[in-house]
C-alpha cells in the first residue's frame, strides 16, 4: 500500500533545493570547489613533479643507467665498463628503450690562464645524446661537438664567466689517468651550453668521447650507459640488463638522484595534506547546511510521518536534493578545473620565483598534467565525502518522531 | 465490550499516559474510556493541561498509552508495528493540526493530492478529486498557490481539504480553528459538518471555541486526563 511514490521523492527533492537558494549555492559551490582544486592542484603538482624530474633525468641521470659496481661511490676512471656487447645491445635497441648513450665521465679539472676550477669531464658521443640529455638539446653559443672524435670542448655559461675565457680560447683538462698518473691536455673551446640550473653550467664539461678516451688511457672502455626508456618499463629494463650485466651496477633514476625523490614525495606530500584540508572543510560545510536544512523542517518531518508517509520516503528525499546538488556541483567543479588545466596548457611560468624554485630543482615554466586517475580520485573522493555527510542527517531526519517533531515550534 | 463495538472508528479502555518530569509524574491522561461510533461529530473541550491533544495522539497511535488498550478502526494499536500504524493512518485517518499543516513547497492542489499520492491514487483521480474538494471548500482559481499566499484561514481550509480528499473513515483535527477568527472558525465547522453529512465521515476536533462547540453534536469535555462530561447536544 504504502510504497515509495518516486514521482513525489522527486519533486519535493527537486522544489526543495529551491527553498533555499543561498544554501543550496553554498552547498553546490562547496563541491565544486572542492573538486576544482583537487584537480588543478593535482594536475600543477604532476607538472611540478615532472620538470622536476625531467630535469633530473635530462641531467645526465636518464631513466637507467649501468656503471661499474663501485662507480656510484667512488667515481673514479679505475671504477669503469666495457662498451656495451652483444647481450647489452639487444636490450639497449630493443623497443623498451628509447635512447641510449655511452659516456666517460671523471673527475677533473679545468684550467685556464687565469682559473682553475673542479669539474666533472665528460666525454661523449653527441648524435646519442639527442633527446637524452640537455648537451643533444643544443647550446646557446658557438658550435656543437661533431662526433665521438671531436676535440673541442663545451663549457656551461657560468664557467666561461669564471674562467675569463671565451670561445676560440684555449684551457687544460686535466683528470687522473688509468694508471694513477696525471693525465691532461690543451683543448679549444668550440661552445657554451645554456642550463636552467647554474650548478649544470659549473659542473659539465664536454668533449668528445674518443678523445677522452685517449687522453685517461683506457681504450674503448666507458664510465657509464645511461638510457631513456618508454613509460611504465623502466624496471623491466632494468631487470633485463642486471641479468646481462651481473657483476656491474645497474640504477634507476630514482636511485641514482635521491635528492628528487624527495622532493617529489615532499611536493606529493603537500598536494595530499592541501586535499585532505578541501576534502574536511567542504566536508564540514556540508554536514552543516544538511542539518540546517533538516532542522528547519523538523515540523514537516513531523506532519509526513503523522500522516503515514514511510521513513524511507523522508530518507530519499533528502538524499535526493543533495545528490541534485552534487552532480551540478560536480559537473561545475569539473568544467572549472578543465578549463583552468586548459587556460595553462602552454605552460605556466614561474620565471618570477625561479630563484626560489631552482633550489627545489624545477624549471621555470610548469605544464599541469591532468592524469585520469586523479580527476576519478579527486571525484570520488568529494562525492562520497558529500554523500556521507548527506545520509547521516537524512537518517536522523527519517528516525524523528513524529509528535515531538510536530510539537516542535 | 463487544467485538461489534471494537469496529467503531475509536475504542479507548481506561488509557492513561503518564510523563515523567524529574521527580513528577504528570498524569495527561488518568483513565479515559469512550467509544466514538462511525459518523459522529465530536467536540474535544476542556482547559488547557486537561490532556486533548494526548487523547488524539494516543488514539492516532503517535503516542503510546502507559497502560489501557486503543483500538483504531477495529485495529488493536497496541499490537501494531511502527509502518502497520503508518499504514493505517494513510489508509482510514484524516488529520488536521492547528498550524503547520501543509507543505510549503508544494502547491495547494498538490498537497491536497499529497496524501492521495501516497496512496498510489492514479494522477488523473487525484486532481480531478482534488478541483472538485477545493471547490467545495470555496478555493477555485487558487489551486496553484503556494501555503504562503494562502490566509490562515485559506490553508486550514486546504488542510481539511487533504484530510479528508483521501476519503478516511476518521478525521482528527487538534484546534483547527485554535488561529482563525469567528467567522472563518464557524466557515470551516459549516464546511467540515458538511463533509460529515455528506461523505459519513467520522470528526473529532478538540477546541477551546465555545462557537465551535456548539455546532458538535456529541460534546466531550476533559478535565485533569479524565472525562469530565459527555453529552450529545441537540
Ligand atoms: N512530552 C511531554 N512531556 C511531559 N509532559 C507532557 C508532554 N506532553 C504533554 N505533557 C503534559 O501532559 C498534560 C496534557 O497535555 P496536552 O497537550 O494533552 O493538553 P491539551 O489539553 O492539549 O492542552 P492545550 O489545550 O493547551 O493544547 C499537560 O500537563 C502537559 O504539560
Ligand atoms: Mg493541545
Amino acid at each position: 500500500m504504502s510504497t515509495i511514490s518516486p514521482g513525489l521523492v522527486w519533486r519535493l527533492s527537486s522544489r526543495n533545493i529551491w527553498r533555499n537558494p543561498k544554501r543550496s549555492l553554498f552547498t553546490l559551490l562547496a563541491i565544486a570547489v572542492g573538486i576544482w582544486s583537487a584537480l588543478s592542484l593535482s594536475a600543477f603538482t604532476r607538472g611540478l613533479n615532472q620538470t622536476l624530474v625531467l630535469k633530473a633525468i635530462n641531467n645526465l641521470t636518464g631513466h637507467v643507467k649501468v656503471m661499474h659496481s663501485d662507480y656510484h661511490r667512488d667515481p673514479v676512471v679505475q671504477h669503469r665498463i666495457s662498451m656495451p656487447g652483444d647481450r647489452e645491445l639487444e636490450i639497449l635497441n630493443s623497443v623498451n628503450v628509447k635512447k641510449w648513450a655511452a659516456r666517460v665521465r671523471v673527475p677533473g679539472v679545468i684550467m685556464s690562464e687565469r682559473e682553475s676550477y673542479g669539474v666533472n669531464i665528460v666525454g661523449i658521443d653527441p648524435a646519442q645524446e639527442v633527446n637524452l640529455s640537455f648537451v643533444g638539446e643544443g647550446i646557446a653559443q658557438g658550435r656543437e661537438l661533431k662526433g665521438p672524435e671531436d676535440e673541442g670542448v663545451l663549457v656551461g655559461k657560468k664557467m666561461l664567466e669564471l674562467l675569463q675565457t671565451d670561445i676560440g680560447k684555449r684551457i687544460v683538462l686535466m683528470s687522473e689517468g688509468e694508471a694513477g698518473e696525471i693525465a691532461d691536455r690543451g683543448f679549444r673551446i668550440v661552445g657554451v651550453f645554456d642550463a636552467e640550473l647554474e650548478a649544470t653550467e659549473r659542473v659539465f664539461v664536454f668533449t668528445g668521447r674518443t678523445v677522452l678516451q685517449n687522453m685517461l688511457g683506457i681504450g674503448d672502455d666507458v664510465s657509464e650507459v645511461s638510457m631513456r626508456v618508454v613509460d611504465g618499463e623502466q624496471d623491466l629494463v632494468k631487470t633485463e640488463l642486471k641479468a646481462a650485466l651481473p657483476n656491474d651496477d645497474v640504477e634507476t633514476w630514482e636511485t641514482l638522484e635521491p635528492l628528487t625523490v624527495a622532493m617529489r614525495d615532499v611536493q606529493s606530500g603537500f598536494l595530499h595534506i592541501w586535499n585532505i584540508i578541501v576534502v574536511v572543510a567542504v566536508g564540514f560545510g556540508l554536514v552543516n547546511t544538511m542539518f540546517m536544512a533538516i532542522f528547519e523542517r523538523t515540523r514537516e518531518f513531523g506532519l509526513f510521518r503523522a500522516i503515514g508517509m514511510r521513513p524511507a520516503m523522508i530518507y530519499l528525499q533528502v538524499i535526493g536534493e543533495s545528490i541534485v546538488l552534487l552532480i551540478c556541483g560536480a559537473l561545475l567543479g569539473n568544467s572549472i578545473g578543465l578549463l583552468t588545466v586548459h587556460y595553462f596548457a602552454d605552460g605556466l611560468d614561474l620565471s618570477r620565483f625561479a630563484q626560489g624554485l631552482e633550489h627545489f630543482g624545477a624549471g621555470r615554466i610548469v605544464y599541469p598534467i591532468l592524469r585520469t586517475d586523479d580527476v576519478v580520485v579527486s571525484n570520488v573522493t568529494i562525492v562520497v565525502l558529500a554523500m556521507l555527510s548527506t545520509i547521516y542527517p537524512a537518517w536522523r531526519a527519517a528516525r524523528l518522531e513524529p509528535v515531538e517533531a510536530l510539537s516542535k515550534i | 465490550m463487544s467485538e461489534v463495538q471494537k469496529q467503531a472508528p475509536i475504542v479507548c479502555e481506561s488509557v492513561k499516559r503518564f510523563y515523567q518530569q524529574g521527580d513528577v509524574t504528570v498524569k495527561a491522561l488518568a483513565g479515559v474510556t469512550l467509544t466514538i461510533e462511525s459518523g459522529e461529530f465530536v467536540s474535544l473541550s476542556g482547559p488547557s493541561g486537561s490532556g486533548k491533544t494526548t487523547l488524539l495522539n494516543c488514539v492516532a497511535g503517535l503516542d503510546i498509552p502507559t497502560s489501557g488498550e486503543v483500538y483504531l478502526i477495529g485495529n488493536r494499536v497496541s499490537q501494531m508495528s511502527k509502518s502497520q500504524l503508518a499504514d493505517l493512518r494513510l489508509r482510514s485517518v484524516g488529520f488536521v493540526f492547528q498550524s503547520y499543516n501543509l507543505v510549503p513547497v508544494l502547491s495547494a492542489q498538490e498537497n491536497v493530492e499529497f496524501v492521495m499520492e501516497l496512496q498510489g491514487i492514479s494522477r488523473t483521480e487525484r486532481a480531478e478529486r482534488a478541483r472538485a474538494i477545493l471547490q467545495e471548500v470555496g478555493l477555485a482559481g487558487m489551486e496553484h498557490r503556494r501555503p504562503a499566499e494562502l490566509s490562515g484561514g485559506q490553508q486550514q481550509r486546504v488542510a481539511v481539504a487533504r484530510a479528508v480528499a483521501s476519503r478516511p473513515q476518521l478525521v482528527l483535527a487538534d484546534e483547527p480553528t485554535a488561529n482563525l477568527d469567528s467567522k472563518t472558525s464557524g466557515a470551516l465547522m459549516d464546511m467540515m459538518r458538511e463533509m460529515n453529512a455528506e461523505h459519513g465521515i467520522t470528526f473529532v476536533f478538540s477546541t477551546h471555541d465555545k462557537l465551535v462547540m456548539s455546532r458538535a453534536r456529541r460534546l466531550i469535555k476533559m478535565h485533569d486526563g479524565l472525562i469530565e462530561s459527555d453529552e450529545i447536544q441537540s
